[in-house]
């Protein structure tokens, strides 16, 4: 029997607002999904239901209150993100896991060939060869050879999640964890959002996305979840 | 089996000024927000403090003034002398080695340990540089503690350190008083760095800068670390300044460590109350 890439079992997440009176919130409450290697796997549902939260827990921005996360991890084995330590956790991230925003957070001094190839870069790839490559994934992303060296918190939002997105598959992570891709994008730009999958599914990327865009993505899903 | 990729762990590190009583326990700790027992005014600048620091990572400390942060980065600098608890190095080109700890270091090898394998940058320069000495001066001074005695390499590789931090090396024999607050930190950075340390401590380095200059500060030290595969432990009462920096971070209040974690989880699903506070009061 293979061992699906992520397996996830029971996830509860609570966050305790001490500011609050201690008051408590349950966003996620028994979740449990499983996502093959080169699958992409759909999760939607209505705003505020947990979905983020739920990418947000594989990715171990935030903690679970209960439940495993197992990923099967191509250097370290089967490991449960809701117990590894940190030092584990961040090699993963390095290597293996790969999680795009729904919203591009980049420092405003940093230009937009380098904030693409930053994750090449990371991985200990010479800067000149990382710029290569950059530079053909800007241009398949649309982006006008001219904004190349400028900071992309002066782009529009098309182009700033074009470039969140290209930094997030530049380094063909196996776990993809996508948060809203298609959101604030025309149909042109959904279109290459949506070759982008395809590709980095052919690459062996498996894909786990968080969506309400279901006329976009669900006919690429080849698993899916409703929350 | 690898060799751990740790270089420095630290563990149950106590530092307190006063005899201590038995009722202080009752009285000091985040729980009672209060570092000072009020029975025998015995402070606790920190108890049992321990972290992991590996090579080539940057860790924050964080916390409020008073929380004890600077001491434990005084005593990593071994420039406070922690009451107990064991600092545990491994020496990062020789990591086949058995760690050292670096609390039972005589004075004289202790002495050597700091000027050579440790570099510290102060928020005041002043606490860093001998403000009578020439900016060549100040970085000489480590050098020739590491036994540099040749004057025309020591002046070449003060410039190359210059240049590296990006201060105009034609300024070498300046009187520090002529430069900026930015160019101050770059100097104190040129210095740290002169020795090529396996672990750079940060003390708050930006803070009272100008916004742009904490800015070019910051990138500066992002570069090192970048390029050098620098280990850092950087201590900020500013998150923004841990974010950009920092993939862990730990949480001090009142002496105590009350969190550590990833830095994107400490911020974005902090535990502690006090956690919640700090990020909930971040501009």
């Amino acid at each position: 029997m293979t061992v699906p890439l992520l397996h996830v079992k029971n996830l509860h997440k609570s966050f305790v607002l001490h500011l609050i009176d201690g008051r408590t919130i349950d966003p996620i409450q028994n979740v449990s999904l499983t996502v093959d290697s080169n699958q992409h796997f759909l999760l939607w549902g209505r705003s505020g239901i947990g979905k983020t939260s739920i990418l947000k827990c594989i990715y171990r921005s935030y903690l679970a209150s209960s439940g495993e996360i197992w990923f099967n991890s191509d250097q370290f084995g089967s490991v449960d993100m809701v117990q590894a330590d940190d030092s584990m956790v961040l090699k993963l991230r390095h290597r293996e896991i790969g999680y795009c925003s729904q919203f591009l957070k980049v420092l405003p001094r940093v230009a937009a060939l380098d904030v693409i190839t930053e994750p090449l870069v990371r991985q200990g790839m010479l800067q000149a060869q990382a710029h290569d490559i950059g530079r053909e994934w800007l241009t398949q992303l649309g982006i006008a050879q001219r904004l190349w060296h400028a900071s992309p918190v002066t782009f529009s939002g098309g182009e700033q999640q074009r470039i969140n997105l290209g930094r997030a598959f530049i380094a063909s992570p196996r776990l993809l964890l996508l948060d809203e891709p298609t959101a604030s994008l025309d149909a042109s730009s959904k279109q290459i959002i949506v070759d982008m999958i395809q590709r980095a599914q052919q690459r062996g990327t498996a894909v786990l996305t968080v969506s309400h865009d279901l006329d976009t993505l669900a006919k690429l899903a080849d698993g899916q979840l409703a929350l | 089996m690898t060799a751990p990729t740790w270089i420095l762990h630290a563990s149950g590190l106590n530092k307190q000024y006063g005899p201590g009583c038995p009722r202080c326990q009752q009285f000091t700790g985040p729980a009672h927000n209060n570092s000072q027992c009020p029975v025998c005014n015995t402070v606790y600048a920190c108890v049992d403090a321990g972290f992991t620091l590996h090579q080539g990572e940057v860790l924050g400390i964080v916390g409020e003034s008073g929380s004890g942060k600077s001491t434990l980065l005084q005593m990593i600098n071994l420039a406070t002398a922690a009451d107990s608890g064991n600092i545990w190095y491994r020496e990062p080109r020789t990591p086949d080695a058995d760690p050292v700890d670096l609390l039972q270091m005589d004075a004289y090898r202790s002495r050597h340990f700091r000027n050579d394998r440790l570099g510290i940058v102060y928020q005041r320069p002043e606490l860093g540089l001998n403000m009578r000495f020439t900016v060549g001066g100040n970085v000489a001074e480590k050098l020739l503690l590491a036994n540099w005695r040749h004057v025309g390499n020591i002046r070449t590789r003060i410039r190359e350190l210059m240049e590296q931090t990006e201060l105009p090396p034609e300024r070498i024999d300046d009187d520090p008083h002529t430069f900026s607050g930015g160019m101050l930190q770059r100097v104190q950075i040129a210095k740290a760095l002169s020795s090529s340390p396996s672990l750079l401590l940060l003390d708050e380095v930006t803070s009272g800068l100008d916004l742009s200059v904490q800015a070019r500060v910051l990138d500066l030290i992002r570069r090192i670390q970048w390029e050098q595969q620098m280990t850092m432990l950087l201590v900020s009462h500013d998150l923004g300044v841990i974010k950009q920096l920092a993939r862990r971070t730990i949480v001090m209040k009142n002496g105590h460590i009350v969190e550590s974690g990833l830095t994107d989880q400490i911020l974005e699903d902090p535990q502690h109350p006090y956690t919640q506070l700090l990020v909930s009061s971040a501009l």
